[in-house]
């Protein structure tokens, strides 16, 4: 049974408008109905007051405010309207520093450039099927970075004792 | 060439960095979308269908794109002053767009592109405007061409080249 994407809300920050044009008949031909589109990062972070966003997808190259300040506006802003919202950040541009850096940043998925419909379709399948708990430290506010459960994991526990609390 | 990312890289430190706080955030995608697995293929075909109905546009403006980044390249040339930050625009946006629509060579050869240019504190040397101008025709030949796919034995061996070229230039 596949899932019925018809009701997500979906805001996309990307210049270029060839890639919006994509982005959009890609998401809408997978069923989603709600998406909006900013032309940056400023004009999503507006966007975002306005709309209740279930995925953000947000190039990271962009003029004026990029991508990753935006997703740190998202995640750690004091006034971020929505800041447990799923981030998948596009790039033409990764490497190992990028990765890192978006995964610091509390990027939920990365997705290279150019685009397919299969890489767009994994990305969200990814974000519903494995959501991630958030953790919040002095230096860091995001979807936790352990990807993996090493349930033989001998070494120093490095979380402290903050506890578990439910997401306001 | 500096690319602006406005923020330094943030590389937080693994040691022992006190309380941490666990949110379980409320499963509202799951809510949304009901029970299901994986991908449906059959939607993912209709996805497929709608970029390739984009395919013919993009070939029309790819060539555009080309001859744009050629003219861009020769004005500064000319005026003897090179706008890398802008050559490094043009180059991007072609190596996000090519693979999506069968042109993967336009992507790999944008992004070697790219990387050199990256890799330029100031403007181009001759053995600089020797790489640039070598990927240009190479996207040329690409776009005028209609050349699809990996291009065969000899467009891996111009990705090859290239490739060479610039890493034997900056290094």
């Amino acid at each position: 049974m596949a899932y019925d994407l018809s009701k997500l809300g979906i805001l996309m920050a990307d210049d270029n408008p060839h890639m919006r044009v994509l982005l959009r008949r890609i998401l809408t031909s997978l069923g989603v109905r709600n998406v909006k589109e900013a032309d940056g990062g400023e004009a999503m972070l507006t966007l975002l007051r306005s709309f209740q966003a279930d995925i953000v997808f947000v190039d990271w190259l962009m003029p004026g405010t990029d991508g990753m300040t935006a997703v740190r506006q998202i995640r750690a802003g004091e006034d971020s309207p929505n800041p447990y919202v799923p981030i998948i950040m596009m790039s033409g541009h990764i490497g190992i520093d990028e990765l890192l850096e978006a995964r610091d940043a509390g990027v939920n998925e990365f997705l290279a450039k150019p685009l397919s419909p299969r890489i767009v379709y994994d990305r969200i399948i990814k974000v519903i099927e494995k959501p991630r708990p958030f953790v919040k430290t002095a230096s860091y506010f995001g979807p936790c970075r352990r990807r993996k459960q090493m349930r033989d994991y001998a070494g120093p526990e490095r979380r402290g004792t903050g506890g578990t609390a439910a997401a306001a | 060439m500096t690319i602006q990312k406005n923020m330094p890289s943030s590389h937080y430190p693994e040691g022992n960095q006190g309380d941490c706080q666990v949110i379980e955030t409320p499963a509202i995608l799951q809510a949304k979308v009901g029970t299901g697995r994986g991908m449906n293929l059959k939607l993912l075909k209709q996805a497929e269908a709608a970029v390739d109905e984009l395919k013919e546009e993009y070939e029309a403006r790819l060539c555009e794109e080309v001859a744009g980044l050629a003219m861009h390249y020769e004005k500064m040339k000319k005026a003897g002053e090179y706008d890398l930050e802008h050559l490094y625009g043009l180059s991007h946006e072609m190596r996000c767009e090519g693979g999506t629509y069968d042109y993967p060579l336009i992507s790999s050869f944008a992004d070697t592109l790219c990387k050199f240019i990256e890799a330029q504190s100031t403007g181009l040397d001759d053995k600089g405007e020797k790489v640039v101008e070598a990927h240009i025709k190479a996207l040329q030949a690409v776009s005028i061409g209609s050349i699809k796919g990996d291009g065969g034995e000899v467009g891996r061996s111009l990705v090859a080249g290239l490739d060479d070229m610039v890493a034997r230039t900056v290094s």
